[in-house]
């Protein structure tokens, strides 16, 4: 996200994701937008959907950042459970978060950050407990990311 | 009345200049929400065959957007009227040249239609006391069904499982308004919910008239008719 998103909104994106895949009454609602709408299934998009769900940082250059960080995805790997995925790594999350709403027990989603540099650009998507102070489980959606001020590739052969 | 009318008003022309003609503009968190409202409320609508609609509390015209994408082979004859001045330029201003659409501005329904329908125009009660905010409900929904020849939908927020409805808002079980507009409007009500939205939508239809009974003393002479 760094490159794309000023560092300062990353955490308040990562707030509104994680407050829209909450237990309770978020949760509820996003598992009635997939039964209306198919909300996280073809032909939408990452991008499309959090556009829809109005998602983003408030700037218009960071909200414009975080959308084409999500296009970028698709240019990732993903594994899920650790296991290495056939679909990129923005084709996962939809197809996890398709799953997940559609199926008869919903989790909630946590969305996270990893660093993107080792292994290169992998999306993870686990199932577990993120939180150490409670037993519930989340599907976990952790997506890469590269610092703001990590030198370019070409700067760094040099 | 007057009172609380302009208080609704000045509530949603200062949404509508902080956010523009986007959902949060019309107080709604986004555009998936405010779609699945219209899904919910449209069902009151028979889709078969053209009809004329009034959207009270139109906002910007956001429900012509979910027309054009679900419903387009629909011949429908809109009229949306808002209580905020801004909100209907914003609307005149979004919806220029689009033909069978008008906007005007007002606190009622002026003109028949078909169908009428209200999404979330009774949810923000501004601190009013809930006994107000009641009456002014009561006075609207008779307004709506006296504009509406085939009937009319709204919805309502329901309550919080575990904790006290806010001074903003107004929350009611389905019940309270269920009864009003059976008893009180002579209506026939379907109730929907579950849909994902802690909320819930009425159809409410018009009951189709009936012939008057027949007196037994005038069967009585019926069948003494030489005929």
């Amino acid at each position: 996200m760094g490159a794309f998103v000023a560092d300062g909104y990353v955490p308040h994106v990562q707030e509104q994701l994680n407050s829209r895949f909450a237990v309770g009454d978020a949760l509820t609602e996003m598992i009635g937008f997939q039964k209306e709408f198919k909300l996280f299934s073809s032909p939408h998009t990452l991008r499309s959907a959090f556009t829809l769900l109005n998602i983003a940082p408030v700037g218009e250059k960071d909200r414009e950042g975080f959308l084409r960080y999500l296009q970028a995805l698709m240019k990732t790997k993903a594994d899920v459970n650790g296991k290495p995925s056939d679909l990129s790594g923005h084709d996962q999350i939809l197809y996890s978060l398709k799953e997940n709403l559609e199926c008869p027990r919903p989790l909630p989603v946590y969305f996270d950050w990893h660093p993107a540099e080792s292994p290169k650009g992998i999306v993870h998507v686990t199932t577990d407990q993120p939180f150490t102070f409670s037993g519930k489980n989340y599907l976990t959606i952790s997506v890469p990311t590269v610092r703001s001020d990590r030198p370019k590739a070409g700067a760094r052969k040099k | 009345m007057r009172r609380l009318r302009a208080r609704v008003r000045e509530y949603y022309s200062g949404t509508i200049e902080r956010h523009g003609p986007t959902p949060r503009g019309v107080d709604w968190p986004n555009a998936v929400s405010q779609y699945l409202r219209f899904v919910q409320l449209l069902k009151v609508c028979d889709f078969r065959r053209p009809f004329s609609l009034n959207d009270f509390g139109c906002g910007y015209g956001a429900l012509l957007e979910f027309l054009a994408i679900r419903h387009a082979e629909a011949e429908i004859t809109y009229r949306g009227i808002d209580i905020s001045a801004a909100m209907i330029a914003a609307a005149r201003a979004r919806w220029a040249g689009q033909r069978s659409v008008e906007f005007v501005v007002g606190s009622r329904c002026d003109r028949m239609a078909d169908y009428a329908l209200a999404s979330g125009t009774f949810n923000v009660r501004l601190g009013h006391p809930p006994a107000d905010w009641e009456s002014y409900v009561e006075t609207m929904l008779s307004d709506l069904k006296a504009c509406s020849r085939v009937g009319f939908a709204v919805n309502f927020m329901l309550p919080h499982d575990d904790k006290a409805a806010e001074d903003e808002l107004y929350r009611s079980p389905p019940e309270r308004w269920v009864a009003f507009c059976r008893q009180e409007l002579g209506c026939s009500v379907r109730v929907l919910k579950g849909y994902g939205l802690r909320e819930f939508t009425l159809l409410i239809r018009r009951k189709p008239r009936t012939a008057a009974p027949r007196q037994a003393g005038s069967r009585k002479a019926a069948r003494r008719s030489p005929r």
